[in-house]
């Protein structure tokens, strides 16, 4: 075992590969430690391997290296309950029958356990959290009739009744209205506040700086990773964003 | 209003029994298809449906062979149960295995049990016990052919099967909505898409005698389809489903009771899909009237 405090570091990576098939791997040797109450944003070009990442962390990719991926300083099947995943919101069927209400109480099914119904307590815990993300009046509203930021908000609110400790979010502030962007960095930046670890997939390289305190510059591997004022110098950005992805590949095996 | 007419046929206790038991399946035909139509599981379900064919015709061939009778209800369950789950299996592997799409895969699967099922019947029509039992019924079903200790296991299964799917309510609106979640909550993903196709496949089998092979899928799909026109809970789609395929199931057994040579399943879907045709007007309508106001 490594040394107690990198051990119990929220997530950390070494070297860790994944992809949809072994000839299509889209994640390369990435290494990178996450501390306690960070807020990092994972930022890249489109077809960076970005979302790929996140979900071969959270073992979703059909090929993906479990043993390289620590969380608490456990296996994911160990810390399963401390750790939260928002998926993009277009990868979700909006018109399946569902209030907002049902949508958020899923978060809860894992603690209320298998053959258990939802209960009042689990209802009041997910309307508490639809409270939080502005969304208390749509609580019985069907998903279909909601607007793409209410949906994102609805995902991050499913979130947030895990109580996770660590929460990987794919593109929480893509295609989102104004509100819905104040609200979400309010829901995140209180949460780090209490010692939350987030990593968030942000595309926008514009904005990483109005909502994130660290990033990590990433194309098929990490490039950078630091404070984002420092991390996402002019060079670094066009580096990352004009690299190919083959030749990362490529420089990645002499490296 | 069908009330005095069936009287005077004479079928009394054993009508209700009939009704009751299609009652059952129906609802529980409309809830199973809640989940499937969620999981874009309609196409394989229909290959499922008509793969139980072949499985009735081999356990009554077999059953003719051990002499244990080729009629024996069990036999016939257990062989319709076996090739459905063979199909449901069937399709997904061969999408994958082979780039000829899921849509190709679906047909090819469907051609390849059903008309496997269809060679079968014919030589199961040419026993004699065979044709005298009427196997031919189970392509469309017959409520009136149904005697009462059948309703009576076909019932025992649809409702073992209703309890199964209320327990499990939550992880299966779980696998349908969202499957990466369901894998980052930690459940097991697997376990619950083959459970949900049990929970189709014993639907197929109780229903299959009632609304015959040919269309009992069609009960499972379209009360739920239905369903999808009303918004609301999960909870709340899956039981007006539930209501819809009972309602369907019940009206199709009247029908064809009232009309000697009117085979069971057909009357059925045609309720299902007479309802289907009401909610999609009354939709339709409902938004035209809110554009002009």
């Amino acid at each position: 075992m490594t040394a107690g405090a990198s051990a119990a570091a929220p997530l950390e990576l070494r070297g860790f590969s994944a992809g949809y098939s072994q000839s299509e791997i889209k994640v390369v040797d990435a290494s990178f430690t996450l501390g306690r109450g960070t807020l990092t944003a994972l930022v890249g070009p489109n077809g960076a391997g970005k979302s790929t990442l996140l979900k071969g962390i959270l073992g979703l990719t059909p090929v993906h290296d479990a043993g390289a991926v620590r969380f608490f300083g456990q296996s994911l099947d160990a810390a399963r309950e401390r750790v939260a995943y928002l998926p993009q919101r277009s990868e979700i069927d909006w018109n399946f029958p569902a209030s907002a209400l049902d949508v958020v109480a899923m978060g809860l099914y894992r603690r209320l356990g298998l053959f258990r119904r939802v209960n009042r307590a689990a209802r009041d815990e997910a309307r508490a959290a639809l409270a939080l993300v502005g969304l208390e009046a749509q609580a019985a509203q069907p998903i279909g009739e909601l607007s793409g930021g209410q949906r994102q908000r609805v995902l991050l609110a499913r979130a947030l009744v895990q109580r996770a400790d660590l929460l990987l979010l794919d593109e929480p502030f893509a295609n989102v209205d104004e509100l819905t962007e104040r609200t979400i960095a309010r829901v995140l930046e209180d949460l780090r506040a209490n010692g939350t670890t987030i990593l968030a997939v942000h595309h926008d390289i514009g904005t990483v700086r109005a909502n994130f305190a660290s990033a990590i510059l990433f194309n098929v591997r990490v490039l950078a990773h630091g404070p984002a004022e420092s991390t996402l110098t002019d060079a670094a950005i066009v580096r990352a964003y004009t690299a190919s992805n083959a030749a990362n590949l490529s420089a990645g095996g002499a490296a | 209003m069908n009330a005095p007419s069936l009287a005077a046929t004479g079928l009394g206790a054993n009508t209700v029994l009939v009704l009751l038991g299609c009652g059952i399946f129906g609802a529980l035909a409309g809830a199973v298809g809640t989940f499937v139509i969620a999981r874009r599981r309609s196409l394989i379900a229909d290959v499922a449906g008509h793969a139980a064919l072949p499985g009735v015709c081999l356990a009554f061939l077999a059953g003719e062979a051990l002499h244990i009778g080729g009629r024996t209800p069990w036999l016939l369950l257990i062989g319709a149960a076996c090739t459905a789950l063979l199909a449901a299996w069937f399709v997904p592997w061969l999408s994958r295995r082979f780039a000829i799409g899921a849509d190709g895969a679906t047909a090819v699967s469907l051609a390849l049990f059903f008309g496997l099922g269809a060679v079968l019947l014919s030589l199961v029509q040419s026993h004699e016990s065979g044709s005298q039992g009427g196997l031919r019924r189970l392509l469309f079903g017959s409520a009136a052919a149904t005697s009462s200790a059948d309703v009576k296991t076909l019932a025992a299964l649809a409702l073992v099967t209703l309890v199964a799917l209320a327990l499990l309510f939550k992880e299966l609106s779980l696998l349908a909505f969202d499957e990466q979640h369901a894998r980052t909550l930690g459940f097991p993903v697997r376990s619950l898409d083959l459970l949900l196709t049990l929970l189709l496949v014993a639907t197929v089998v109780a229903g299959m005698q009632l609304a015959g092979i040919v269309l009992v899928v069609s009960m499972v799909i379209t009360p739920a389809a239905t369903a999808r026109f009303f918004h609301g809970s999960i909870a709340r789609v899956t039981a007006i489903a539930a209501g819809f395929g009972a309602a369907s199931a019940v009206c199709g057994v009247l029908v064809s009771l009232e009309f000697e040579h009117l085979p069971t399943g057909p009357a059925m879907t045609l309720c299902a899909a007479g309802l289907f045709l009401l909610a999609l007007l009354a939709t339709t309508r409902g938004r035209a009237e809110a554009v002009q106001s």
